[in-house]
């Protein structure tokens, strides 16, 4: 395999309201009215349509979107221009960016970047750069250091309800969220040292605790080239894990790329790839394929184009389940809106027969080194998809071509568009730009949060295991934790196995997400002389049921049981498996206190319950 | 903010100049990209350079002993491409577009943000192709580049006359694109100024800037053609944006539209009056209001005359009628009074000097032409029901019905250009020229 080289950009939402509005970024009510729009290429820099920019928009689709006071204003509808800035989201981008020591512009200027696949409903996004990287700047991993290029702060996209070929639907309570987006060098060189760096950045986000937490708050787009390959920008992962396979599979299917070149090479130039699409409809005139027949009842047309040299190639496996006719396919269904393509190399199958086969390839006049693409759908369409296919097939002859692609869940990747080009940028001309003091740099300097390994330390130093500290600041609690312990009656430990432990449990049980302050404002006032197992239905009652904390912590002290109530019931138990805690003395506890804690999980402290029946049981042996 | 001094002696000690590729290097940061200006009403920090870097983004940063290295390569700033000529179907119905300004007119430098006004045939075609398919156009000329609160009596009456010429020439209708804030008042000009019109005179803007994929410009030079083209109607309209969606736009008589709002795509709404028509456009069009001016054969006449000395004020609580003394002083001719409710000025307020009666009637006595209309936008003023306007009805103050006060203070101003005595202007106050006023209020013309 040739030289991996990997970048990764992470977009991480931040917890404060919307970017260029005062809409709250939590909101996700019903919506509650549409408004339908349409977006036009716009002529972009100099004059120049972007290619990205006009993929779309020779689509021109219709695009719905989903509105409601609770969570959009005129600004997500594109009707008023943006509103400045707030001083406390720009701070956390910087305080992120000091993190890392990266270098922060002067002056940061709001950029418009062109979106119109309908996600942004002005047809761009809003984006400044905050600060680049230097040598210094750089996250550690195992198999050597990755620098940073650059922090982004921009506004997150509106939420697809629905998408098809000629609309597309959009949810706006997503739409305008501040994220921070941090793009690293391609510095990383295998798939697991692209999973180790996105672990260390997320831990060192987490660490600021101004990010949001939860599914979808976190994203990674992957850039990934080997050596002779070119860059492919990969959309959209959401989960970690699946990193390393995604890189493992892209640089497969790169190297597979530049061997087919090379077989095609050998066989045959680029010349003899010509647009000449022909008409097969005569050909399945009486066939009995299903898909064909299917499509001549609804006037549709049947076309193929000939792709000289490239005889077994369509069926070459690029990644595990995917060929170069899959590749071909991806053009089809994008440029062309068809559910996909049939090629030579996969027939005679779908139903068409062999006389049918023999038939079209003597129409398409293919040689035995040849292959063929037939596409089946409305005229326009067919037309549309056949010429896509004939440029990704020309750009075969040169290797592999540079792609926006899409994450798949099995570590595959399929095509979305081609790279943008650096034309899709310019200045947001409605918002001054932003100079950036060097006093504001050096308070926020000074309230840097720790690094990791420092912050480990210090939980240990207040009694957490190492386990236990490591976990904390791996997870999204951190900040919850440590505003907690400075007034909270409970113990740092208590504190952190509740967050650690028990919320997980309540997570997979499927309760409820709470918020940061529900949470801290419970474990700040949880009273000592209730049981540590009642916090759950504190947050509970506190979050879900309205009520005070007066209130909630009242209703909790009438619900607890007294030692009394406890030691009557492990008398009752003991006495009742007497023989087996005669038989097993002290270790007959052990199911006496499961016995108990049936009874009593959340209405009384476990250590209590397991204290009075360790008493009785000696009382009882003796 | 412009470039401070200091940054600009080091620019041109280097030899540097925006446009140009440099390289900056401060401590540990280097950077590449194209140098670009600032602009004088620029905010921002005048000590830090701008640079486009090659991701596309503007960044600053201030110079602190930096180094600016001059490289390779200059890009030329705020040019925009020729495009090539467009070969145009002439059975079309011809058309001539007029452009004024304002946000439909102005095209965005990709590169520095800066805005200029450009316009040529070309660009129109270039940006909304579908335009090849709806007209001719024959004539398309850029007759100022004013932002619409530029606009004064003078241009009303050159877009007037060259209307008139275009119409004179065979043309189906006249498209003028013109800025938003201020195209109603245009629009009720042009009504008035525009006599015997045979052919719709469609007024256009756009409320969102042309550089952006949503920008409504499109849809509304789209829907704007069809009815230049294809109405059979001989009147002044604004078509615009119906709703914030791109649905379809609302065709609006000249003289009962205003904006209502600063910001949105259907700022345009009819007031007093249902909208003439409704178009969509992909080129179908409703008729909503039956009563209208049909196309004609004659091209209209052009009667551009104006009193500059015509004011429009606005009554409101605690307003000192100084304001009406310092006209009158001033030689003013003719005064519209935005009042409240149904056309309503302070006259019993307990402080004495507030009320506005002894300056009105003053006003009046000096040869003023001092008229009523209400601020409220919709509804119809009334001079019999509350004591305070019975005082000015008495004084002789014309009450202007169901008109739009701007309305009132443009034809009050044409009225008073023509020279005519002061009771025939008040007379012709309350004349229907061209649809600005009527003896009903429909129950159904009330909807924002």
């Amino acid at each position: 395999m040739s030289p991996l080289k990997v970048g990764l950009e992470f977009h991480q939402r931040l917890a404060f309201r919307k970017l260029f509005c005062s809409c709250p970024s939590t909101s996700t009510g019903e919506a509650s009215g549409k408004v339908v729009r349409r977006l036009r290429a716009s002529a972009s820099e100099l004059g120049e349509l972007d290619p990205a920019a006009l993929a779309e928009a020779s689509r021109s689709r219709l695009f719905t979107y989903h509105v409601d006071d609770s969570f959009n204003c005129l600004v997500e509808l594109d009707e008023e221009p943006p509103h400045l800035i707030d001083d406390e989201i720009l701070d956390a981008a910087l305080e992120i960016a000091l993190y890392f020591n990266m270098t922060v512009v002067d002056e940061a200027r709001v950029m418009r970047k062109t979106v119109i696949d309908g996600s942004n409903t002005s047809g761009f996004q809003r984006t400044l750069l905050v600060a680049l990287g230097s040598d210094d700047s750089i996250v550690e991993t195992s198999e050597g250091p990755v620098r940073l290029k650059s922090l982004c702060l921009e506004e997150e996209s509106a939420f697809i309800v629905e998408s098809g070929r000629e609309a597309a639907e959009y949810r706006l309570d997503r739409l305008g969220i501040p994220l921070v987006e941090i793009a690293t060098e391609p510095d990383i060189k295998s798939p697991s040292q692209a999973l180790e760096a996105a672990e260390e950045v997320g831990l060192a986000l987490r660490m600021t605790g101004k990010v949001m937490r939860g599914l979808g708050t976190i994203r990674q787009d992957l850039n990934i080239s080997v050596e002779g390959g070119a860059r492919q920008e990969i959309k959209g992962v959401q989960n970690l894990k699946l990193i390393p396979e995604i890189v493992e599979r892209e640089a497969l299917r790169q190297n597979n790329l530049l061997r087919l070149r090379d077989i095609l090479r050998a066989r045959c130039s680029p010349d003899s790839l010509t647009y000449d699409p022909v008409d097969l409809t005569g050909v399945f005139k009486e066939t009995r394929s299903k898909l064909i027949l299917k499509a001549f009842s609804k006037g549709e047309v049947v076309y193929g184009l000939k792709a000289p040299g490239f005889k077994g190639l369509l069926g070459m496996e690029l990644q595990p389940g995917r060929r170069f006719g899959t590749e071909l396919a991806d053009y089809a269904r994008v440029w062309g809106g068809l559910q996909g393509i049939i090629h030579t190399d996969e027939l005679p199958g779908y139903g068409i027969s062999e006389k049918e086969f023999t038939e079209a390839c003597r129409t398409l006049g293919l040689s035995d080194e040849d292959a063929g693409v037939i596409v089946v759908g409305e005229q326009a369409r067919v037309e549309a998809a056949l010429k896509a296919v004939y440029s990704r097939l020309l750009k075969a002859f040169e290797g592999v071509p540079s792609e926006t692609r899409r994450a798949l869940e099995d570590g595959n990747t399929d095509y979305l568009r081609p790279l943008p080009g650096s034309a899709r940028m310019y200045p947001e001309t409605d918002i001054p730009p932003i100079p950036v003091s060097r006093d504001r740099l050096e308070k926020i300097r000074m309230m840097l949060p720790k690094k990791p390994r420092e912050k480990i330390r210090e939980l240990e130093a207040i009694g957490l295991s190492s386990h236990m500290a490591q976990q904390l600041v791996r997870s999204h609690y951190l900040f919850v934790f440590e505003k907690s312990i400075k007034a909270s009656g409970l113990p740092p430990v208590a504190i952190a196995s509740f967050l650690l432990n028990t919320l997980p449990y309540v997570r997979r049980e499927g309760g409820r997400e709470f918020s940061d302050e529900e949470l801290i404002t419970v474990l700040r006032t949880f009273p000592s002389d209730l049981p540590r197992e009642m916090i759950q239905e504190a947050l509970t009652l506190f979050a879900d049921k309205q009520m005070s904390l007066g209130e909630v912590y009242e209703q909790l002290r009438r619900r607890r049981v007294g030692e009394e109530e406890l030691r009557a019931e492990a008398k009752r138990l003991v006495e009742e498996n007497i023989s087996y805690v005669k038989e097993k003395g002290v270790d007959s506890v052990k199911l006496l206190m499961g016995r108990m804690m049936e009874k009593y999980r959340g209405v009384a402290e476990g250590s209590t319950i397991y204290r009075i029946l360790m008493e009785e049981v000696k009382r009882r042996l003796e | 903010m412009p470039y401070s001094q200091e940054v600009e002696k080091i620019l041109a000690e280097k030899g540097v100049k925006p446009g140009d590729r440099i390289m900056f290097k401060r401590g540990k940061l280097t950077v590449e990209g194209v140098l670009l200006p600032r602009e004088e009403v620029d905010f921002g920090d005048g000590d830090a350079i701008v640079i486009k870097l090659d991701n596309g983004y503007n960044v600053g940063f201030r110079l602190d002993g930096g180094e600016i290295v001059k490289l390779e390569g200059t890009v030329e700033l705020g040019r925009f491409k020729a495009l090539e000529k467009v070969e145009q179907d002439k059975t079309l119905p011809p058309v001539s577009i007029f452009s004024t300004g304002g946000t439909i007119s102005a095209r965005i430098d990709y590169y520095t943000g800066g805005v200029s006004m450009l316009f040529t045939p070309e660009e129109v075609f270039y940006n909304v192709p579908e335009v090849l398919k709806i007209a001719y156009l024959r004539r398309v000329e850029r007759l100022f580049s004013l932002a619409s609160e530029d606009m004064s009596p003078r241009e009303w009456s050159t877009m007037a006359r060259k209307a008139a010429e275009s119409l004179a020439e065979g043309d189906a209708g006249v498209l003028i694109l013109h800025g938003t804030d201020t195209m109603h008042y245009s629009s009720a000009a042009l009504s008035f100024m525009l006599r015997g019109l045979n052919a719709p005179v469609v007024l256009i803007g756009s409320q969102r800037s042309s550089d952006r994929g949503s920008r409504d410009s499109d849809m509304n030079i789209i829907c704007g053609l069809h009815a230049a083209t294809r109405m059979n109607i001989g009147e002044v309209v604004v078509c615009m944006h119906a709703e914030s969606g791109d649905t379809f736009n609302n065709v609006i008589r000249g003289t009962r539209v205003r904006k209502m709002h600063s910001t949105r795509r259907d700022a345009f709404k009819p007031v007093n009056s249902p909208p003439l028509a409704r178009v969509w456009p992909d080129g179908r069009i409703e008729m909503v209001e039956k009563e209208h001016r049909p196309r004609g054969t004659e091209p209209p006449t052009v009667d551009d005359v104006f009193e500059p000395k015509t004011a429009l004020v606005k009554a409101y609580p605690g307003s000192d009628p100084e304001i009406i003394d310092f006209l009158v002083d001033k030689g003013y001719r003719g005064i519209v009074i935005e009042g409240t409710g149904m056309g309503h000025v302070p006259t019993e307020p307990l402080d004495r000097k507030l009320s506005w009666v002894n300056s009105v009637k003053r006003g009046l006595e000096e040869g003023v032409v001092i008229a009523m209309a209400s601020q409220c936008v919709f509804g119809r003023v009334d001079p019999y029901v509350y004591r305070n306007a019975r005082i000015m009805m008495k004084l002789g103050v014309v009450y202007c019905e169901d008109m739009l006060s701007e309305v009132a203070y443009v034809k009050l101003g044409w009225l008073l250009g023509h020279g005519f005595d002061n009771e025939t202007v008040k007379k012709l106050m309350l004349h229907n020229f061209a649809g600005e006023i009527s003896k009903r209020s429909l129950f159904s013309t009330y909807r924002l």
